[in-house]
């Protein structure tokens, strides 16, 4: 932290430099939609593939009682 | 049941997505570090739905570990899912912040440092769950404990000590075009945060009770 605050050199500054902002905004943005809807879709996944195991083992359950 | 609660979540995230580009483009521009503090509107949230993760977490996990109900412990599982993917998004958004606010994209000080040490301790409970063996369930329910006492650390880091984060006074203080835009988003992340979390803890009951299954047809 306190290298930032020393100066250690000064550096004239250049136009067109400037870090555009947009772009950030952007990536953050869809960055955070990405994970949630990945998220959700594996989450859906998982839920089906559970639903479908219970209603096999139920049925196998089923098939043993006499 | 699921599908109920699938919809609202679904209905929460589409509302947000489209209403949520309209309403942070029409809020001000702020004054020193101009349009990209626009990403504000959907990093603090996140850490917002990421913090009441992590205390439903330790708070169940403390219940799992004194009473032994399991229906706590499956609670802390799915809250600590929740809490790795939105303090994910945090620690991703924040440095794309940082890079134009601050020209770095990371900085050890106490508040980052110490998100990413909670956030690395969460992901840690979901690895001893998943690959700790018999009697992990326990051992990472005493990790989420710990790791929920230091989340006040990390909210007052900013307060207490010296460090380039904006303070916690910055919410209570915004200006009304920025006040409505920060809590529909708020709300928006808060209420999906919500029902992942519910559809998630159902999915560990049906994973118990397929356990359970299993263990039927075993015998």
């Amino acid at each position: 932290m306190f290298s930032l605050l020393t100066t250690q050199e000064l550096v004239p500054f250049t136009p067109g430099e400037v870090l555009p902002a947009a772009p950030l905004v952007m990536t953050a943005y869809a960055f955070a939609w990405l994970v949630v809807f990945f998220y959700m879709r594996s989450m859906w996944r998982r839920l089906e593939r559970v639903e479908r195991d219970i209603a096999s083992a139920t049925r196998q359950l089923a098939e043993r009682r006499p | 049941m699921i599908r109920k609660l699938f919809m609202p979540c679904l209905a929460a995230a589409a509302g947000l997505i489209v209403l949520a580009p309209w309403l942070i483009n029409g809020a001000p521009v702020e004054s020193t570090m101009g349009f990209v503090q626009k990403i504000f509107y959907f990093h603090v949230p996140s850490w917002m739905v990421m913090f009441l993760a992590a205390f439903v977490c330790g708070i169940a996990s403390a219940v799992y570990l004194f009473s032994g109900r399991p229906g706590a412990d499956r609670l802390a599982s799915a809250a600590a899912e929740v809490v790795a993917v939105f303090g994910l998004i945090g620690l991703v958004t924040g440095p794309l912040w940082g890079r134009k606010a601050w020209g770095v994209w990371w900085q050890w000080d106490a508040r980052l440092t110490l998100s990413l040490v909670v956030w690395l301790m969460f992901v840690g409970y979901l690895l001893l769950r998943r690959y700790g063996g018999s009697g992990a369930n326990k051992l990472a329910a005493v990790l989420a404990m710990f790791a929920t006492l230091n989340m006040p650390f990390v909210y007052w880091s900013v307060n207490v000590w010296r460090t380039v984060h904006p303070s916690t006074a910055v919410v209570t203080t915004l200006g009304p075009g920025m006040r409505t835009t920060f809590w529909w988003c708020a709300i928006g992340f808060i209420t999906l945060g919500t029902l992942i979390l519910a559809v998630r803890t159902r999915l560990e009951t049906d994973q118990a009770r397929l356990d359970d299954l299993y263990l039927k047809l075993e015998d």
